[in-house]
């Protein structure tokens, strides 16, 4: 997979997003960064097909890719790693995702309030100028009063998958 | 269609089969649907919390469904397309089973809008509500 971009902080290799299960589940990668915009995807896979008739990606893939690299957007404009969650997201299907191509997502949180994070984002293919998908959010920032301590989130993932 | 054809329905989806999302019912004016909960729908590994890409998942399968049940009265037979999809987040879904009630907002004749609750041990306290638009089509084949 090469991101369709060329990314002005690329990061060494891929980095899976598998700081959440469901990322983990549908594959989701970080490519890097151009300043506060991030650059994630995902390989084609058949188990992931949502519509058997045009053999395009589920609407929800896509989804959980805009949500899961919005956050992760979010966390690099604050560059802390705050409790952050989605409120609203609304996501425009401009075109079915085509068979056997993967698919990529650019991303970026245009403004920060101190509660509030938004952002916009878009979802494609081949080409970065016709999106497959194309998505805004707002994120509330702290979202959970404890903000728990730097390595909490490793552990309680170790721990959930019976590593710990 | 019946509750056996929209399950039917579902599973030819192979995403929709790996999550098991499944009908339990047929309402007046939409459906009940269920997702059982797994470790791999988590996105928030310290709360825990299912993540919201995994209940949208859900909550377009559901609303497909619906789309689909709703617009096989007037023939129209091709897997509902989605258009636009906006998702309010109301609060984090815990670790277990998800339900899903579904409500047909207008059957026009071309475009079916949809409206999605989800819930999990009350229905009053939904986590998440979907509004979903789509575009229904008969192909020739069909």
């Amino acid at each position: 997979m090469t991101f369709p971009l060329n990314i002005e902080e690329p990061l060494d290799g891929l980095t899976d997003m598998g700081w959440t299960p469901f990322g983990r589940h549908i594959g989701l990668q970080v490519y890097g960064f151009s300043g506060d915009e991030i650059y994630t995807g995902l390989a084609w896979r058949d188990d992931l097909i949502g519509n058997p008739q045009n053999m395009s990606v589920h609407g929800g893939v896509i989804t959980a890719l805009i949500d899961q690299s919005f956050g992760a957007a979010v966390i690099r404009k604050l560059q802390e790693h705050l409790a952050i969650a989605t409120i609203e997201l609304r996501l425009d299907y401009m075109r079915p995702a085509k068979p056997h191509q993967d698919i990529f997502c650019r991303a970026i949180c245009y403004h920060t309030t101190r509660q509030i994070a938004f952002l916009r984002g878009s979802v494609f293919q081949d080409d970065p100028n016709k999106p497959i998908a194309s998505g805004v959010a707002t994120f509330m920032i702290n979202a959970n009063r404890a903000v728990p301590p730097a390595d909490a989130h490793r552990r309680a993932l170790m721990k959930r998958e019976g590593n710990g | 269609m019946t509750l056996d054809d929209i399950n039917a329905l579902l599973q030819t989806m192979p995403f929709v089969r790996d999550l098991n999302v499944k009908a339990l019912e047929v309402n007046e004016s939409g459906l009940t649907c269920y997702m059982p909960f797994s470790e791999k729908l988590i996105g928030n590994v310290i709360l825990p919390a299912i993540h919201g890409g995994a209940i949208s998942t859900f909550l377009e399968s559901s609303s497909v469904a619906t789309a689909n049940w709703s617009a096989s009265d007037f023939g129209l037979t091709d897997i509902a397309l989605p258009v636009s999809v906006s998702l309010e987040y109301l609060r984090s879904a815990r670790a277990q089973d998800l339900y899903a009630r579904t409500e047909i907002v207008k059957q026009g004749r071309r475009l079916v809008q949809v409206i999605c609750h989800c819930y999990q041990d009350d229905p009053d306290k939904p986590v998440t509500i979907m509004h979903a638009s789509f575009i229904m089509t008969k192909s020739a084949a069909a």
